[in-house]
This record gives C-alpha cells, structure tokens and sequence, in this order.
C-alpha cells in the first residue's frame, strides 16, 4: 500500500492552516543526539500545535521516541519556567519566594555578583555543574569562556559516564568513540555499496534500544537484525534484546574484565584474530596474549557466573560472523575495574579487523572532535588553567576530561581546600537527584558554600530548588536555532538543524546564554563573535557550513571513509596509523605505564563485593546494579509529563522471584533497599529480568508534584538510589570509575519513613 | 474493505511510541487510548532462555486514524514505530503477509464503532464526588419491619396454604404444626 508523505518537501511549508518545520531534534528536553527528524505544526502565533517525525532524515525515517512526541507537552506545563526568576539567597529552598524579574535584571544581578566574588577570591572560585545530554551540559564552553572558570564538575563519583571510556579508547585507539557501524553517513544506508551488514554485533553493557547512548539510534540494531545480524548481549540482566540474541551473556556485575580477557585468549588459543591487523598495525600483542592466557575460560566462567560453552560460543560466533563489531556502554564505566574492561573491549574491537572498516567498529578520524566542557579552556591565562581542582592529583582525569577531580571538587565545598568554591552555575545537571553519589553531602556542602549560584533550566529541579539565587528559563528544542551532531560530533553521521519554530517565554537556548552572559562577563573573549549566530556557526559547524544553509537542508550527511588508519587520516601529522604513541592499536598501552598504571589489562573484584567483603556481603547480601534505562525517561526528566509518567508511575527495583520470595515480597510492594552509606524505597518489580543474588534500581527519581520545599524538595532523597553510592574510596584506574552497577545491598519490605 | 493493523512482535521493542503517538493524535486522556502495548514475559523457559514478547494491541478506540488515512497518510503508531513493526493496509493484503514470517498478528479494530466512542472518551470530567447523585433526596424513609428484628410477629390472620407451608415453611420451629409432618411430599 502506498502512503503520502513529506519526502521531498522543503524545510517549511503550509498545511491545512499550520506551518510545518522540518528540523532535528535536541536540547531542551535532553538526549544523547542522534539528530533524529521532527516536523514542528505550528500556527500563526508561533504556539506548538503538533510534533510528527519527519520521514525524510535518513536515520529515523518518520519515527520519533515518546520524549518527543511529547514536546508540546513539556512545552506548555504549568511547572515550566518561563521567565528569569531571582530569591533571596537566605530563602533558599523556599518554593514559594521566587520572584519574576527581567533578563536585564538577571544578567545585572548576576554580573554583580560575579564581579564581586571573584575579585575577593577568584575567577577559580566559580564552579559549574555540567549534566549530560544537554547542549549546555558537555558541548558549551560556559564554563571556561563565559563564566572564565577552570572548575567544571560532573558530580559522578569517578566521572562515571563516558570519561573512563574516553580515556581506554584515546590510550589504545587514539580515536574518542569508537562505534557499531550502522551506515548513518552514507547516502545508501544498509544497502550502500560501501557498507556491509555485520554478522554479529556484541552489546557490552548496552541497553541500546531505550538508552541510545552517545546518540547511537538504538533501534538500527533491530533494523541490523532483520537485515540478518547475530546479537550477543553482555549484561547482568536479561532485556528485549537479550531474548532474541545468539548469546546472552548475564555475568555478574562488575566482571567484565575477566570474561573479556578470557575472550582474548580464546580467540588466541583457536588462532581466530586478524595476523594481518595484528602484525602491522597493533602494538604488545604477545604480552596481551600473555596477560590473558593468565585468566583461561574456565576460571572466567567461575568468576563471572557463566557457562564455559557459552563463553566459547560467543567468543566464536563474534570472531568468525565478520564483519562484526562491539557496542559498549555506562556499564564499562560504572565500576573500579573499567579501565582494564575497557581496555579489553578495545582489544577484542581490534583484533577481528574489524576496527573503521565497513560493518564493524568505526571509529572518527583526526577532524571529527568530541566537543568537551572544556571548549574554551585555551582561552583562560595559563595559571588559572593550572588552577583546576585535582590537575596535579588526578592528571590522566582532568586533562583528558577537563572535568575537576569529582571528589577533590566536593571536599572544596566542604572544606575550602585548596580553596574556596563561592559562586556556582547548572550547565543542565541535576545533581542532587540525578548523578551525584551521596546526594545529602553534595546539598549540604553546595547551600554551605555557594554565596551565589545560578539555575538554568526548563524547570524548578530539586537542585535548583536547594542551591539557587536565580532561575534563568531555558528554550526548548523547537525555541531556538542552533546545531545538533550525532554522537555529539565525535562519529561523523549528522549535522542536524535545530530551527526555530516556537514562540513560548523567554527562553535562552544554551549556545544563546552562553554568548550574551559571556559577553557582560567575560567580553574580551567573546568580541571575535559579532553575533551568537557566528558563535554558532562557528562552534558547531566550524566554519565549514553556516546554520542558514544547514536549517534549509536540515541535515547533512557527513563525509566519512573506512580504513583511515592506512589512509593517513586518523593522525593530525596526516601519516597512516592510529593516533596513539606508538601510531598502533596500543593492546599494551604506553600511556598508562606512563602514569604508573598496569599496561595490560587485569581483572579485579569489586571493593564490596561477595569476594572481597564476604562479613560486609552477610549484611547487605544481595549485589546491586543501577540505572537501567526506561523509554520515556532520560535521567531525571519526564516525570511531570503526564503521558511519560503513565508509562512508569513509580522507582522500581527489580528483583528476582527468588529473592523476592525469601523477603515476603509481592509484586508492587514498596521495598528498602540499604547499604552502608544510606537507603531508599522503591517499588518491587519482581522478575527473572535479574539473576538470583543481582537487583537492578532506577536512578534519576524525584516527584514534581510533590512539595518542593526544603527539606522534602520533591521527594528527592525518598528515592534516590545514590543514597547508596559512595563519592570516593571506590574508584578505578586514573580516579576514574565507580561502583554505581556494582554495589551489594539489602533489601526489605518496608518504606524509608516520613521524614524522607 | 476493511482495513487492519499487522503486527510483527517478534519485532516489537515496547518503545510505546505507538501509544504515545495515538494519545496525542487524538488528545486522548492518560488512562485512555487507541492502542495498548501489553507484554508476555519476561518469564523463564529455562535457566538460560526468558520469554518476552511484547504486543500492541488496538483498543476500541482506535479508528485507524480514519482522519489521517483519509488525506493517504499513515496511521500516527505506524508512522513513529521505531522498531517499524506495524503496518497498515487492506485485511485482504496483509493477511497474506502473515504467511511470510512467523510471529506476526493481524488486528482489525471496528474503526467505525470507535469514531462513536473517541468522542465519549474525550468528553467529560468524571463527577467530583462519587456519591453526588444522591444530592437532593431527603425523603427517603429508612428501612423498617415488623418481621425484621428477634420479635416475631405470627400471621395468625393468614391462611396457610399447606403446599405453601410445606415449601417453605417446614422447618420453621415457631410454626405451630397442624398438619401432618411425616417427610418429603
């Protein structure tokens, strides 16, 4: 049956009285950005009527997640914030004493402040809190060049997300993101003569399908399948996907090390990796080949509470099903051994050589770059970038993430040492409901410290609500122009468009806040951009493409080629090789002996663990994963939007029937899950999804319509599984990583009290 | 023709964009909707297989998006499926694809019994307070009998009728038994 659609339409036009805009979508509401295709139905008044997929983006076809399609819902809540709003610092935490005021006043106020804090203690005393997701969060340089500060702090214990893989994959790639290829730059998709389906697709600690992680749109891993691509999953709990893999692996938490060194050494002992890669283009293969043959399948099998034939298995189907390649996510991250699990997963990416070529793990090459937070740091005099919290401590974390050390940045808060932190500004964090590991010292050090401290958001968080002076609104998607690159530019696939369609408030977009503050702020710095719009382009498109021209095209397709290492375009100097020391694939990484890190991977248990801490473990007898991800939330946001909330009303904690069964569990009770540093309730959700020993709880949770007032701000400490997360002493490698998917707990049925 | 919706759920991630979408298409209410995903599972087939299929399934509310069908568009859940597991066409056609592949199922809502429904679904806030009907009767008597209570008042003045009292009243001791009382009649 043939259907009518809007292939070939222009990038606006007239239907039935409305006028439709094709453009991508992203931040405001927040996501990792594929750049999927949206259409905005607007009337003559700029008001959002309607939001359809659009059909002609060629990675999402038409079809369009549940946080989209709720946009206008989000757009027009009655808890949006609309309009600049000041409090009197001393009734902070009052929900009630926000005052309406204009953005002159805003930036006035904020100015002032500004300049009187750090004329007493320095440009270095203002912090930002960058969240994930957003355009302000990781892609702005809001800190360095409008707020001029070095000091930028993610609140994850360990910088938990993305920056431990970051550090694994620039050490031993020498690339920023290395991902499934799915042929989201050529102009053919799957059947471009150029690409090639893979055989099998390894998704290692990745939830693709609800997570999208990094931009990576999930459901080409379904389109990949029907196209005949084998799926194994490497993940504690079984998910959608697992049940229609070849192979799913559920190990323990926090052993992934162990089966991927096992991995190696079986693709060794069966003589099944690439000889032809290996000679010529890696470096230390026999010492990684040593290494491993030190963790045999067996012993993997044991530690990580798997099958050996399954182990064996897998191992064979991903070396022999070529091309074919490795999707790893937050779980590589989430724990003290993620250095070394990295390590191995960039191994076993190399040696089917498969790494860049058609169908298997592509990687970017020496002009795409991973826009850091830190965009701008060159700009500040060198002894205020020295000035960094944790540069010396922590060299390996915070010149590659420009990111301050996260625990050295909370003891600044407590403590004024080195020195003290004063002025404080959100860049689309939510720390005290979202990532921050214990959320109580980060509330407490934050209202203690911060004389002045600024909000930017779409809405009143319980962060916000906690810490904040002023309230600056932010636009949606739909309420700005400006730029949006899948895998946030570091993967060549998209140039999206964000195009304004909507009039709603008076809303800054990221980019937008960035320039005009730092233009009253910071104006030496931002004198060469005589426009936001050149800031844009200029940023986002480096010059290479203006928004005018991208906005008519609404997406572009970016050049990309396989097989870079040999083309000489992986390396600035423009040599064949990767961009790594040693110009190889480092399978024995120079870069951590370097810094006095183990050079080749190994396995280490969990700090608290049923191994390491067997007393600790009788007590809290039950490991604890976190954060799996649903649909229709991304993070902390969504639960005031009816439609989303529909769809999961409550924290849940899976747990298993067995489990459950010893605990006098039924299916909804409210449970508290417990451990050394705190607690929390949840809904138990009892199931198979998790193994015997193994519960899963969601992150992210506050309640909107709940009293937004200190103490009880939302609910926010009720169900706040980061209660149970520790802020250091349990990170890996580099200061990175930290054990939010591999804690132990109790769990008993019950509620955390009133007072929560 | 009739028309329908065929579902490959081997396919079927659970994404509830259909619902989603179908809700804001027709500005249903939460609790309230055209399509429904429902899942089966997980649930152990063994120790290493979990079932889990999930299924949209159209409610009586959906109409097939007779307004968007109308202009040749897609119906609003096929159109933002991200698994693209729903297809929309005559019942002649895609019944014949359901001999494709297995783990399909063909849906074909009463798309014109809904277009009397949406509008019913749409309207109206429910009453404030359940018992509001009640408002404005103040003469109703409260129950009373004579026979109600421990007091029992004998019908003296009553004829018994024997096929009566044996049908009925044949086991009541306070009954003063004239008749002949030797069992089953």
């Amino acid at each position: 049956m043939d259907f009518t659609t809007d292939i070939g339409k222009p990038w606006r036009f007239e239907e039935d009285g409305l006028t439709v805009t094709r453009a991508c979508a992203w931040s405001a509401p927040g996501c990792h950005p594929t750049a999927c295709g949206i259409k905005y139905y607007t009337d003559k008044e700029g008001n959002l009527v309607k939001v359809e997929g659009d059909e002609n983006n060629p990675i999402t076809h038409g079809t369009l997640c549940v946080r989209c399609l709720t946009l206008k819902d989000a757009t027009y809540h009655p808890q949006r914030v609309l309009h600049p709003l000041k409090r009197d610092p001393k009734d902070r935490g009052k929900a009630d004493a926000w005052e309406q005021i204009t953005w002159d006043e805003a930036f006035d106020l904020i100015e002032s402040e500004y300049r009187r804090i750090t004329e007493q203690y320095g440009r270095e005393s203002v912090i930002g809190f960058a969240g994930t997701g957003r355009q302000g969060g990781i892609m702005m340089p809001m800190g360095c060049a409008t707020y001029g500060t070095p000091n930028m702090v993610d609140g994850l214990s360990g910088s938990a997300c993305y920056m431990p893989r970051l550090t694994v994959c620039s050490y031993i790639l020498g690339a920023t993101y290395p991902e499934i290829d799915y042929a989201g730059a050529l102009p053919g998709r799957y059947d471009d003569p150029a690409y090639e389906v893979p055989g099998c697709i390894i998704c290692w600690g990745k939830d693709p399908l609800p997570s999208n992680p990094d931009g990576l749109w999930g459901h080409a891993v379904v389109e990949l399948m029907k196209r005949g691509t084998k799926i194994i999953t490497i993940d504690p709990r079984a998910t959608w996907l697992s049940t229609r893999a070849e192979y799913a692996l559920r190990l323990r938490p926090g052993t992934d090390a162990a089966l991927g060194m096992a991995m190696v050494n079986i693709m060794v002992e069966e003589d099944l990796y690439d000889h032809e890669f290996v000679e010529n283009w890696t470096y230390g293969f026999e010492q990684l080949a040593e290494r491993c043959a030190e963790m045999p399948v067996e012993r993997a099998a044991k530690i990580c509470g798997l099958d050996v034939e399954d182990i064996i298995g897998a191992t064979r189907l991903y070396a022999t099903a070529k091309p074919s390649s490795i999707a790893w996510g937050l779980a590589i991250d989430q724990k003290e051994n993620g250095s070394q699990a990295g390590q191995v997963i960039c191994a076993l990416m190399a040696l089917t050589g498969c790494l860049d070529a058609p169908g298997g793990t592509i990687i970017g090459g020496a002009n795409d770059a991973l826009n850091e937070v830190g965009f701008g740091y060159d700009s500040m005099p060198e002894e205020l970038q020295k000035k960094l919290i944790g540069l010396e401590e922590y060299p390996v974390y915070t010149s590659l993430t420009l990111y301050c050390n996260n625990a050295m940045a909370l003891e600044a808060l407590e403590t004024g040492k080195p020195y003290p932190l004063k002025m404080g500004f959100y860049m689309g964090n939510n720390i005290i409901a979202c990532n921050g590991a214990q959320p109580k010292r980060w509330h407490d050090a934050m209202v203690k410290s911060l004389e002045f401290c600024v909000g930017f958001d779409m809405w009143i968080t319980p962060s916000v609500q906690a810490t904040c002076d002023v309230m600056l609104p932010l636009s949606t998607m739909a309420e700005q122009d400006g730029a949006v690159f899948t895998h946030y530019s570091a993967l060549p696939v998209i140039y999206g468009s964000l195009t304004k369609s909507v009039e709603c408030g008076e809303g800054m977009s990221d980019a937008e806040l960035a320039y005009y503050l730092g233009k009253r702020l910071n104006p030496e710095t931002w004198e060469r951009f005589p426009t936001c719009m050149d800031f844009i382009n200029s940023l986002r498109f480096r010059n290479e493409y203006t928004h005018d021209y991208i906005k008519e095209q609404v997406y572009e397709q970016r050049p990309m080629s396989y097989y870079k290492y040999k083309t000489g375009k992986l390396r600035a100097d423009g040599q064949p090789g990767f961009n790594t020391p040693t110009g190889r694939v480092e399978l024995w990484a120079t870069l951590y002996a370097q810094y006095g890190e183990n050079p080749l991977p190994y396995y280490g248990e969990p700090r608290m663990s049923p191994l390491s801490t067997p007393e600790l473990f009788e007590q809290y007898p039950l490991v604890l994963t976190t954060g799996g991800r649903h649909y229709e939330y991304f993070h902390s946001e969504g639960r005031q939007i009816p439609y989303l909330r529909e769809i999961h009303p409550d924290p849940t904690v899976q747990i298993n029937p067995k489990d459950a069964e010893a605990r006098g569990l039924h299916q909804g009770d409210w449970v508290v899950i417990e451990n050394m540093f705190g607690k929390c309730q949840m809904r138990a959700e009892i199931s198979p999804i998790v193994r015997p020993g193994v519960v899963q709880a969601d992150h992210g949770w506050w309640f909107p319509e709940e009293d937004g007032n200190e103490p009880h701000l939302f609910g926010v400490w009720r169900s706040n599984i980061n209660n149970l997360m520790p802020v250091q002493g349990y990170n890996g490698s580099f200061g990175f990583g930290a054990p939010y998917k591999c804690m132990i707990c109790q769990i008993t049925k019950g509620e955390v009290g009133s007072n929560a | 023709m009739r028309n329908g919706l065929l579902i490959d759920y081997e396919f079927c991630t659970g994404c509830h964009s259909c619902e989603v979408a179908c809700k804001e298409e027709h500005g249903f209410p939460v609790g309230k909707g055209g399509i429904r995903l429902y899942q089966d599972g997980p649930w152990e087939i063994d120790g290493k297989h979990i079932h889990w299929n999930k299924v949209p399934v159209p409610t009586d509310l959906c109409d097939l998006c007779a307004e968007r069908t109308a202009r040749g568009r897609k119906p609003t859940c096929m159109h933002h499926c991200l698994a693209s597991c729903i297809t929309y066409g005559p019942v002649d056609e895609l019944s014949a694809l359901l001999a494709d592949k297995p783990r399909q199922v063909l849906f074909v809502p009463d798309a014109e019994r809904a277009q009397e429904l949406i509008p019913l679904a749409l309207a109206g806030e429910p009453v404030t307070s359940p018992l509001d009907y009640l408002d404005g009767l103040d003469d109703v008597p409260v129950f009373e009998s004579k026979t109600a209570g421990n007091e029992r008042v004998q019908p003296e003045s009553v004829e018994m009728n024997e096929s009566f009292r044996v049908a009925y009243m044949r086991y009541d001791v306070n009954h003063e038994d004239k008749s002949d009382q030797d069992g089953w009649v």
